[in-house]
Protein backbone atom coordinates (compact mmCIF):
# COMPACT_ATOMS: atom_id res chain seq x y z
CA UNK A 1 0.00 0.00 0.00
CA UNK A 2 1.30 3.45 -1.01
CA UNK A 3 1.96 5.69 1.99
CA UNK A 4 4.44 8.13 0.46
CA UNK A 5 2.00 10.94 -0.18
CA UNK A 6 2.46 14.26 1.57
CA UNK A 7 -0.23 16.62 2.81
CA UNK A 8 -0.11 20.33 2.03
CA UNK A 9 -2.51 23.24 1.76
CA UNK A 10 -2.98 26.07 -0.65
CA UNK A 11 -2.98 29.45 1.06
CA UNK A 12 -6.07 30.10 -1.08
CA UNK A 13 -7.88 28.29 1.78
CA UNK A 14 -7.49 31.53 3.76
CA UNK A 15 -8.61 33.80 0.92
CA UNK A 16 -11.51 35.28 2.87
CA UNK A 17 -9.42 36.06 5.94
CA UNK A 18 -6.77 37.54 3.64
CA UNK A 19 -9.25 39.74 1.73
CA UNK A 20 -10.60 41.01 5.05
CA UNK A 21 -7.11 41.86 6.30
CA UNK A 22 -7.61 39.46 9.20
CA UNK A 23 -4.60 37.45 7.98
CA UNK A 24 -1.53 38.75 6.22
CA UNK A 25 0.72 36.42 4.23
CA UNK A 26 2.62 35.36 7.35
CA UNK A 27 -0.57 34.47 9.21
CA UNK A 28 -1.74 32.34 6.25
CA UNK A 29 1.53 30.38 6.34
CA UNK A 30 1.31 30.05 10.12
CA UNK A 31 -2.28 28.78 9.98
CA UNK A 32 -1.40 26.23 7.27
CA UNK A 33 1.44 24.96 9.48
CA UNK A 34 -0.83 24.82 12.54
CA UNK A 35 -3.41 22.86 10.54
CA UNK A 36 -0.76 20.25 9.76
CA UNK A 37 0.35 21.12 6.22
CA UNK A 38 3.94 20.17 5.41
CA UNK A 39 4.14 22.53 2.43
CA UNK A 40 1.95 25.10 0.73
CA UNK A 41 0.77 26.29 -2.65
CA UNK A 42 0.80 30.02 -3.34
CA UNK A 43 -1.52 31.46 -5.97
CA UNK A 44 0.51 34.21 -7.64
CA UNK A 45 -2.39 36.49 -8.59
CA UNK A 46 -3.68 36.31 -5.03
CA UNK A 47 -0.67 36.79 -2.78
CA UNK A 48 2.40 37.92 -4.72
CA UNK A 49 2.76 41.68 -4.14
CA UNK A 50 4.80 42.13 -7.34
CA UNK A 51 2.91 39.64 -9.51
CA UNK A 52 3.77 38.25 -12.02
CA UNK A 53 7.32 38.60 -10.74
CA UNK A 54 8.61 37.82 -7.30
CA UNK A 55 10.81 40.32 -5.45
CA UNK A 56 13.89 39.59 -3.36
CA UNK A 57 12.06 41.10 -0.43
CA UNK A 58 9.24 38.57 -0.75
CA UNK A 59 11.68 35.69 -1.19
CA UNK A 60 13.33 36.83 2.04
CA UNK A 61 9.96 36.72 3.78
CA UNK A 62 9.28 33.21 2.46
CA UNK A 63 12.67 32.04 3.78
CA UNK A 64 12.12 33.62 7.18
CA UNK A 65 8.65 32.05 7.48
CA UNK A 66 10.06 28.65 6.59
CA UNK A 67 12.56 29.01 9.42
CA UNK A 68 9.81 30.12 11.81
CA UNK A 69 6.96 27.76 10.91
CA UNK A 70 8.79 24.92 9.20
CA UNK A 71 6.94 25.02 5.89
CA UNK A 72 7.64 26.60 2.52
CA UNK A 73 6.11 26.79 -0.96
CA UNK A 74 5.98 23.49 -2.83
CA UNK A 75 3.66 24.55 -5.62
CA UNK A 76 2.97 27.70 -7.60
CA UNK A 77 -0.60 28.36 -8.74
CA UNK A 78 -0.35 30.15 -12.06
CA UNK A 79 -3.28 31.76 -13.83
CA UNK A 80 -3.47 31.81 -17.59
CA UNK A 81 -5.30 35.05 -18.30
CA UNK A 82 -6.07 34.57 -21.97
CA UNK A 83 -8.74 37.29 -21.85
CA UNK A 84 -6.58 40.03 -20.32
CA UNK A 85 -6.69 42.24 -23.43
CA UNK A 86 -9.88 44.21 -24.01
CA UNK A 87 -10.05 43.53 -27.73
CA UNK A 88 -9.00 39.94 -28.36
CA UNK A 89 -7.68 36.76 -26.79
CA UNK A 90 -3.95 36.41 -26.29
CA UNK A 91 -2.29 34.33 -29.00
CA UNK A 92 -0.47 31.08 -28.27
CA UNK A 93 2.86 32.95 -28.61
CA UNK A 94 1.76 35.48 -25.99
CA UNK A 95 0.32 32.83 -23.65
CA UNK A 96 3.56 30.86 -23.88
CA UNK A 97 5.65 33.97 -23.12
CA UNK A 98 3.54 34.78 -20.05
CA UNK A 99 3.75 31.19 -18.81
CA UNK A 100 7.55 31.30 -19.04
CA UNK A 101 7.44 34.29 -16.67
CA UNK A 102 5.37 32.07 -14.34
CA UNK A 103 8.05 29.38 -14.57
CA UNK A 104 10.68 31.91 -13.51
CA UNK A 105 8.60 32.92 -10.52
CA UNK A 106 7.89 29.29 -9.54
CA UNK A 107 11.59 28.49 -9.83
CA UNK A 108 12.62 31.51 -7.72
CA UNK A 109 10.16 30.42 -5.02
CA UNK A 110 11.70 26.94 -5.05
CA UNK A 111 8.54 25.24 -6.32
CA UNK A 112 8.99 22.05 -8.34
CA UNK A 113 5.33 21.98 -9.38
CA UNK A 114 3.21 24.62 -11.09
CA UNK A 115 -0.53 24.58 -11.70
CA UNK A 116 -1.57 25.79 -15.16
CA UNK A 117 -5.08 26.24 -16.51
CA UNK A 118 -6.59 25.03 -19.75
CA UNK A 119 -6.67 28.54 -21.18
CA UNK A 120 -3.11 27.57 -22.13
CA UNK A 121 -3.80 25.62 -25.31
CA UNK A 122 -2.42 22.11 -25.85
CA UNK A 123 -0.06 23.41 -28.56
CA UNK A 124 1.31 26.21 -26.33
CA UNK A 125 1.61 23.63 -23.53
CA UNK A 126 3.67 21.44 -25.84
CA UNK A 127 6.05 24.32 -26.60
CA UNK A 128 6.46 24.94 -22.87
CA UNK A 129 8.19 21.59 -22.27
CA UNK A 130 11.84 22.62 -22.95
CA UNK A 131 11.45 25.71 -20.75
CA UNK A 132 9.86 23.72 -17.93
CA UNK A 133 12.82 21.33 -18.09
CA UNK A 134 15.33 24.21 -17.91
CA UNK A 135 13.62 25.66 -14.85
CA UNK A 136 13.03 22.21 -13.33
CA UNK A 137 9.35 22.97 -12.76
CA UNK A 138 6.70 20.33 -13.49
CA UNK A 139 3.66 21.98 -15.05
CA UNK A 140 0.29 20.32 -14.50
CA UNK A 141 -2.93 21.30 -16.26
CA UNK A 142 -5.61 21.58 -13.61
CA UNK A 143 -8.52 19.20 -14.16
CA UNK A 144 -11.31 21.25 -12.64
CA UNK A 145 -15.00 20.40 -12.51
CA UNK A 146 -16.79 20.24 -15.01
CA UNK A 147 -13.74 18.67 -16.72
CA UNK A 148 -12.83 15.12 -15.68
CA UNK A 149 -9.66 13.04 -16.20
CA UNK A 150 -11.21 11.55 -19.32
CA UNK A 151 -13.11 14.51 -20.78
CA UNK A 152 -12.23 15.34 -24.41
CA UNK A 153 -10.37 18.57 -23.56
CA UNK A 154 -8.11 16.73 -21.11
CA UNK A 155 -7.50 13.98 -23.65
CA UNK A 156 -5.98 16.63 -25.95
CA UNK A 157 -3.44 17.48 -23.25
CA UNK A 158 -2.79 13.79 -22.65
CA UNK A 159 -1.96 13.40 -26.34
CA UNK A 160 0.58 16.24 -26.07
CA UNK A 161 2.11 14.79 -22.90
CA UNK A 162 2.51 11.39 -24.51
CA UNK A 163 3.78 12.87 -27.78
CA UNK A 164 6.52 14.97 -26.15
CA UNK A 165 7.45 12.28 -23.64
CA UNK A 166 8.47 15.14 -21.36
CA UNK A 167 8.48 14.37 -17.64
CA UNK A 168 7.69 18.04 -17.06
CA UNK A 169 4.21 18.14 -18.59
CA UNK A 170 1.30 16.57 -16.76
CA UNK A 171 -1.89 17.09 -14.77
CA UNK A 172 -3.18 18.30 -11.44
CA UNK A 173 -6.62 16.77 -10.80
CA UNK A 174 -8.95 18.81 -8.60
CA UNK A 175 -11.18 16.41 -6.69
CA UNK A 176 -14.20 18.65 -7.17
CA UNK A 177 -14.54 16.76 -10.45
CA UNK A 178 -15.51 13.65 -8.45
CA UNK A 179 -18.48 15.29 -6.70
CA UNK A 180 -21.41 12.93 -6.30
CA UNK A 181 -23.82 15.17 -4.39
CA UNK A 182 -25.03 18.78 -4.58
CA UNK A 183 -22.77 21.49 -3.20
CA UNK A 184 -23.81 21.89 0.44
CA UNK A 185 -22.99 25.61 0.96
CA UNK A 186 -25.02 26.56 -2.12
CA UNK A 187 -27.87 24.38 -0.83
CA UNK A 188 -27.68 26.06 2.60
CA UNK A 189 -27.61 29.55 1.10
CA UNK A 190 -30.64 28.77 -1.07
CA UNK A 191 -32.61 27.58 1.98
CA UNK A 192 -31.68 30.80 3.76
CA UNK A 193 -32.85 32.80 0.75
CA UNK A 194 -36.27 31.14 1.02
CA UNK A 195 -36.02 28.24 -1.46
CA UNK A 196 -37.98 25.19 -0.25
CA UNK A 197 -36.01 22.00 0.35
CA UNK A 198 -38.43 20.01 -1.84
CA UNK A 199 -37.56 22.27 -4.79
CA UNK A 200 -33.82 21.86 -4.18
CA UNK A 201 -34.31 18.11 -4.08
CA UNK A 202 -36.34 18.29 -7.27
CA UNK A 203 -33.48 20.21 -8.96
CA UNK A 204 -30.90 17.68 -7.74
CA UNK A 205 -33.02 14.75 -8.92
CA UNK A 206 -33.37 16.29 -12.37
CA UNK A 207 -29.61 16.87 -12.52
CA UNK A 208 -28.92 13.24 -11.56
CA UNK A 209 -31.39 12.16 -14.25
CA UNK A 210 -29.57 14.23 -16.88
CA UNK A 211 -32.47 16.59 -17.56
CA UNK A 212 -31.46 19.60 -19.69
CA UNK A 213 -30.93 22.82 -17.65
CA UNK A 214 -33.59 24.80 -19.52
CA UNK A 215 -36.15 22.05 -19.01
CA UNK A 216 -35.21 21.83 -15.32
CA UNK A 217 -35.59 25.60 -14.97
CA UNK A 218 -39.02 25.49 -16.61
CA UNK A 219 -40.22 22.67 -14.35
CA UNK A 220 -39.03 24.49 -11.24
CA UNK A 221 -40.81 27.67 -12.34
CA UNK A 222 -43.93 25.62 -12.96
CA UNK A 223 -43.63 24.23 -9.43
CA UNK A 224 -43.43 27.83 -8.10
CA UNK A 225 -39.89 27.51 -6.82
CA UNK A 226 -38.34 30.62 -5.29
CA UNK A 227 -36.26 32.52 -7.92
CA UNK A 228 -33.12 32.05 -5.78
CA UNK A 229 -33.08 28.47 -7.04
CA UNK A 230 -31.61 29.73 -10.31
CA UNK A 231 -28.15 30.37 -8.86
CA UNK A 232 -28.07 26.85 -7.38
CA UNK A 233 -29.23 25.36 -10.65
CA UNK A 234 -26.47 27.20 -12.51
CA UNK A 235 -23.92 25.67 -10.12
CA UNK A 236 -25.41 22.18 -10.51
CA UNK A 237 -24.78 22.41 -14.26
CA UNK A 238 -21.54 24.41 -13.99
CA UNK A 239 -18.46 24.50 -11.79
CA UNK A 240 -19.96 22.51 -8.89
CA UNK A 241 -21.83 19.92 -10.93
CA UNK A 242 -22.09 16.34 -9.69
CA UNK A 243 -22.43 12.86 -11.04
CA UNK A 244 -24.25 9.83 -9.69
CA UNK A 245 -22.43 7.48 -7.34
CA UNK A 246 -22.64 4.77 -9.99
CA UNK A 247 -20.38 6.86 -12.25
CA UNK A 248 -17.66 7.21 -9.62
CA UNK A 249 -15.72 3.97 -10.29
CA UNK A 250 -15.29 4.90 -13.97
CA UNK A 251 -14.13 8.42 -13.04
CA UNK A 252 -11.58 7.02 -10.60
CA UNK A 253 -10.36 4.57 -13.22
CA UNK A 254 -9.84 7.57 -15.51
CA UNK A 255 -7.70 9.21 -12.85
CA UNK A 256 -5.62 6.06 -12.41
CA UNK A 257 -5.02 6.01 -16.16
CA UNK A 258 -3.38 9.46 -16.08
CA UNK A 259 -1.72 8.93 -12.68
CA UNK A 260 1.79 8.52 -14.13
CA UNK A 261 1.48 12.14 -15.31
CA UNK A 262 -0.03 13.61 -12.13
CA UNK A 263 2.32 15.89 -10.20
CA UNK A 264 -0.04 16.92 -7.43
CA UNK A 265 -3.64 16.57 -6.30
CA UNK A 266 -5.98 19.41 -5.34
CA UNK A 267 -8.12 18.15 -2.51
CA UNK A 268 -11.04 20.51 -2.99
CA UNK A 269 -13.52 20.88 -0.16
CA UNK A 270 -16.56 23.04 0.45
CA UNK A 271 -17.95 21.81 3.74
CA UNK A 272 -16.82 19.29 6.34
CA UNK A 273 -18.93 18.35 9.33
CA UNK A 274 -17.54 17.81 12.82
CA UNK A 275 -16.64 14.23 11.91
CA UNK A 276 -14.42 15.62 9.13
CA UNK A 277 -16.54 14.22 6.29
CA UNK A 278 -16.86 16.25 3.07
CA UNK A 279 -20.49 16.70 2.09
CA UNK A 280 -20.32 16.09 -1.67
CA UNK A 281 -16.85 14.75 -2.56
CA UNK A 282 -16.28 11.05 -1.68
CA UNK A 283 -12.81 11.18 -0.10
CA UNK A 284 -12.67 7.59 1.23
CA UNK A 285 -13.13 6.21 -2.30
CA UNK A 286 -10.77 8.75 -3.91
CA UNK A 287 -7.92 8.22 -1.46
CA UNK A 288 -8.37 4.44 -1.61
CA UNK A 289 -7.98 4.63 -5.40
CA UNK A 290 -4.80 6.74 -5.15
CA UNK A 291 -3.31 4.38 -2.60
CA UNK A 292 -3.40 1.68 -5.25
CA UNK A 293 -1.02 3.74 -7.39
CA UNK A 294 2.57 4.87 -6.88
CA UNK A 295 1.66 8.57 -6.58
CA UNK A 296 4.04 10.14 -4.05
CA UNK A 297 3.39 13.86 -4.52
CA UNK A 298 1.46 16.39 -2.50
CA UNK A 299 -2.21 16.24 -1.63
CA UNK A 300 -2.91 19.97 -1.52
CA UNK A 301 -6.01 20.88 0.47
CA UNK A 302 -8.06 23.55 -1.27
CA UNK A 303 -11.03 25.19 0.40
CA UNK A 304 -13.47 27.12 -1.71
CA UNK A 305 -15.27 29.46 0.65
CA UNK A 306 -18.79 29.74 -0.69
CA UNK A 307 -20.08 30.53 2.79
CA UNK A 308 -17.65 33.46 3.23
CA UNK A 309 -16.90 32.14 6.70
CA UNK A 310 -13.15 31.74 6.28
CA UNK A 311 -11.17 28.54 5.85
CA UNK A 312 -9.28 28.15 9.10
CA UNK A 313 -11.47 25.55 10.81
CA UNK A 314 -12.44 23.60 7.67
CA UNK A 315 -8.78 23.31 6.58
CA UNK A 316 -7.92 21.71 9.91
CA UNK A 317 -10.76 19.24 9.42
CA UNK A 318 -9.73 18.46 5.84
CA UNK A 319 -6.13 17.72 6.82
CA UNK A 320 -7.39 15.55 9.67
CA UNK A 321 -9.62 13.65 7.26
CA UNK A 322 -6.72 13.03 4.85
CA UNK A 323 -4.37 11.96 7.65
CA UNK A 324 -6.98 9.47 8.83
CA UNK A 325 -7.63 8.09 5.35
CA UNK A 326 -3.92 7.77 4.60
CA UNK A 327 -3.27 5.92 7.84
CA UNK A 328 -6.07 3.38 7.35
CA UNK B 1 -28.11 43.89 -16.48
CA UNK B 2 -27.14 40.39 -17.58
CA UNK B 3 -25.65 37.93 -15.10
CA UNK B 4 -22.40 38.99 -13.48
CA UNK B 5 -20.39 37.26 -10.82
CA UNK B 6 -20.10 38.97 -7.49
CA UNK B 7 -17.61 37.90 -4.86
CA UNK B 8 -17.61 40.37 -2.07
CA UNK B 9 -15.20 38.80 0.40
CA UNK B 10 -14.69 42.07 2.21
CA UNK B 11 -17.75 43.96 3.42
CA UNK B 12 -16.38 47.24 2.08
CA UNK B 13 -15.44 47.61 -1.58
CA UNK B 14 -15.44 51.41 -1.20
CA UNK B 15 -13.59 52.09 2.03
CA UNK B 16 -15.92 54.41 3.97
CA UNK B 17 -13.19 56.01 6.02
CA UNK B 18 -11.17 56.90 2.93
CA UNK B 19 -13.74 59.34 1.53
CA UNK B 20 -12.36 62.86 1.52
CA UNK B 21 -12.61 66.19 -0.20
CA UNK B 22 -10.25 67.00 -3.01
CA UNK B 23 -8.77 70.48 -3.11
CA UNK B 24 -7.66 72.36 -6.21
CA UNK B 25 -5.78 75.55 -5.47
CA UNK B 26 -6.92 75.37 -1.84
CA UNK B 27 -10.60 75.16 -2.75
CA UNK B 28 -12.89 72.17 -2.43
CA UNK B 29 -13.41 70.95 -5.98
CA UNK B 30 -14.10 67.24 -5.81
CA UNK B 31 -13.51 64.14 -3.72
CA UNK B 32 -11.66 60.84 -3.62
CA UNK B 33 -12.19 57.40 -2.14
CA UNK B 34 -10.36 54.08 -1.96
CA UNK B 35 -11.60 50.91 -3.64
CA UNK B 36 -10.69 47.29 -2.94
CA UNK B 37 -11.18 44.81 -5.75
CA UNK B 38 -14.10 42.51 -4.91
CA UNK B 39 -12.57 39.17 -5.85
CA UNK B 40 -10.26 36.50 -4.45
CA UNK B 41 -7.31 37.51 -6.67
CA UNK B 42 -5.92 40.57 -8.39
CA UNK B 43 -6.46 41.67 -11.98
CA UNK B 44 -4.60 43.52 -14.68
CA UNK B 45 -6.15 46.96 -15.10
CA UNK B 46 -6.86 45.97 -18.70
CA UNK B 47 -9.53 43.60 -17.32
CA UNK B 48 -11.63 46.63 -16.32
CA UNK B 49 -14.46 46.91 -18.83
CA UNK B 50 -16.34 49.73 -17.16
CA UNK B 51 -15.59 52.34 -14.53
CA UNK B 52 -18.09 55.12 -13.93
CA UNK B 53 -18.97 57.34 -11.00
CA UNK B 54 -22.48 58.62 -10.29
CA UNK B 55 -23.45 61.36 -7.86
CA UNK B 56 -27.08 61.07 -6.77
CA UNK B 57 -27.80 59.13 -9.94
CA UNK B 58 -26.06 61.54 -12.29
CA UNK B 59 -23.02 60.30 -14.19
CA UNK B 60 -19.81 62.24 -13.71
CA UNK B 61 -18.08 63.17 -16.98
CA UNK B 62 -15.57 60.43 -17.71
CA UNK B 63 -12.63 62.84 -18.10
CA UNK B 64 -13.17 64.10 -14.54
CA UNK B 65 -12.55 60.61 -13.08
CA UNK B 66 -9.11 59.06 -12.57
CA UNK B 67 -7.81 55.79 -11.16
CA UNK B 68 -4.67 56.04 -9.01
CA UNK B 69 -2.59 53.03 -8.00
CA UNK B 70 1.02 52.67 -6.92
CA UNK B 71 2.01 56.24 -7.73
CA UNK B 72 0.33 56.32 -11.12
CA UNK B 73 -2.84 58.26 -11.85
CA UNK B 74 -4.59 57.13 -15.01
CA UNK B 75 -7.54 58.56 -16.89
CA UNK B 76 -10.22 55.90 -17.31
CA UNK B 77 -9.72 55.48 -21.08
CA UNK B 78 -6.16 54.24 -20.50
CA UNK B 79 -7.14 51.38 -18.19
CA UNK B 80 -7.96 49.03 -21.03
CA UNK B 81 -4.44 49.43 -22.41
CA UNK B 82 -2.77 48.77 -19.03
CA UNK B 83 -1.84 45.14 -19.63
CA UNK B 84 1.24 45.37 -17.41
CA UNK B 85 -0.34 47.10 -14.41
CA UNK B 86 -1.53 44.46 -11.95
CA UNK B 87 -4.03 45.51 -9.26
CA UNK B 88 -3.59 43.44 -6.11
CA UNK B 89 -6.83 42.59 -4.34
CA UNK B 90 -5.43 43.70 -0.98
CA UNK B 91 -4.09 47.07 -2.16
CA UNK B 92 -6.95 49.52 -2.67
CA UNK B 93 -6.81 51.97 -5.58
CA UNK B 94 -7.94 55.56 -5.22
CA UNK B 95 -10.65 57.08 -7.40
CA UNK B 96 -10.34 60.85 -7.84
CA UNK B 97 -13.34 62.84 -9.00
CA UNK B 98 -13.19 66.48 -10.05
CA UNK B 99 -16.41 68.32 -9.15
CA UNK B 100 -16.40 72.06 -9.20
CA UNK B 101 -17.23 73.41 -5.74
CA UNK B 102 -17.37 69.90 -4.28
CA UNK B 103 -20.51 68.18 -3.03
CA UNK B 104 -23.27 70.46 -1.71
CA UNK B 105 -24.27 70.35 1.94
CA UNK B 106 -26.53 67.40 2.73
CA UNK B 107 -26.76 63.69 2.00
CA UNK B 108 -25.44 62.16 -1.20
CA UNK B 109 -25.28 58.79 -2.80
CA UNK B 110 -21.98 58.07 -4.56
CA UNK B 111 -22.12 55.06 -6.84
CA UNK B 112 -19.11 53.37 -8.40
CA UNK B 113 -19.91 51.15 -11.36
CA UNK B 114 -16.97 48.82 -11.80
CA UNK B 115 -17.15 45.85 -14.16
CA UNK B 116 -14.29 43.51 -15.03
CA UNK B 117 -13.69 40.41 -17.09
CA UNK B 118 -12.54 37.29 -15.26
CA UNK B 119 -9.82 36.64 -17.87
CA UNK B 120 -9.44 32.89 -17.35
CA UNK B 121 -13.15 32.09 -17.18
CA UNK B 122 -14.13 31.76 -20.82
CA UNK B 123 -17.93 31.50 -21.10
CA UNK B 124 -18.52 31.38 -24.82
CA UNK B 125 -16.97 31.35 -28.24
CA UNK B 126 -14.25 33.90 -28.87
CA UNK B 127 -13.51 36.72 -26.47
CA UNK B 128 -16.32 36.09 -23.95
CA UNK B 129 -15.40 36.02 -20.28
CA UNK B 130 -17.32 35.91 -17.02
CA UNK B 131 -18.32 39.46 -16.05
CA UNK B 132 -17.40 40.47 -12.50
CA UNK B 133 -19.31 43.19 -10.70
CA UNK B 134 -17.04 44.99 -8.22
CA UNK B 135 -19.22 48.07 -7.88
CA UNK B 136 -20.40 49.67 -4.66
CA UNK B 137 -22.47 52.53 -3.30
CA UNK B 138 -21.49 54.94 -0.56
CA UNK B 139 -23.77 57.26 1.40
CA UNK B 140 -22.03 60.50 2.21
CA UNK B 141 -23.11 63.37 4.46
CA UNK B 142 -21.59 66.78 3.81
CA UNK B 143 -21.90 69.05 6.87
CA UNK B 144 -20.91 72.33 5.31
Amino acid sequence: MNTNMKIGATLFCYGTEYARYEYDFEECVKQAALAGATGYEIVGTQMLPSYPNVSDEFLGLVTRLKETYGIGPVSYGANNDRGMRHDRDLSDDEMLADTIIDLKTANALGCKVMRAQYMLSPSAFERLAPYAELYDVHVGIEIHNPETPTSPKMMEYLAVIEKTGSKYLGFIPDFGCFSIAPNKPQWMKALQAGVKEEHLQMAADMRYAGVDIEEARAKLTEANAHPAINGVLQGMYGFVQFKSKEQLPALLEGMKRIMPYCFEMHCKFHYLDENCVEASIPYPEIIAAIKETSFDGYLICEYEDELYCGGTEFTKRQIKQLETLLSE
Amino acid sequence: MAFAMRMQLNEEIIKKDSFKDMYINNKRNGFSFDVQLGYYRGHYLSDIDLLEVYIDGEKVDQEAVTFAYRNKELPVYKLKYAITEFWSQVEPATIHVIKKGGLAKGNHKIELKLMLRVPYMNIGPGHMYMPLDSGDVLDVRVEE
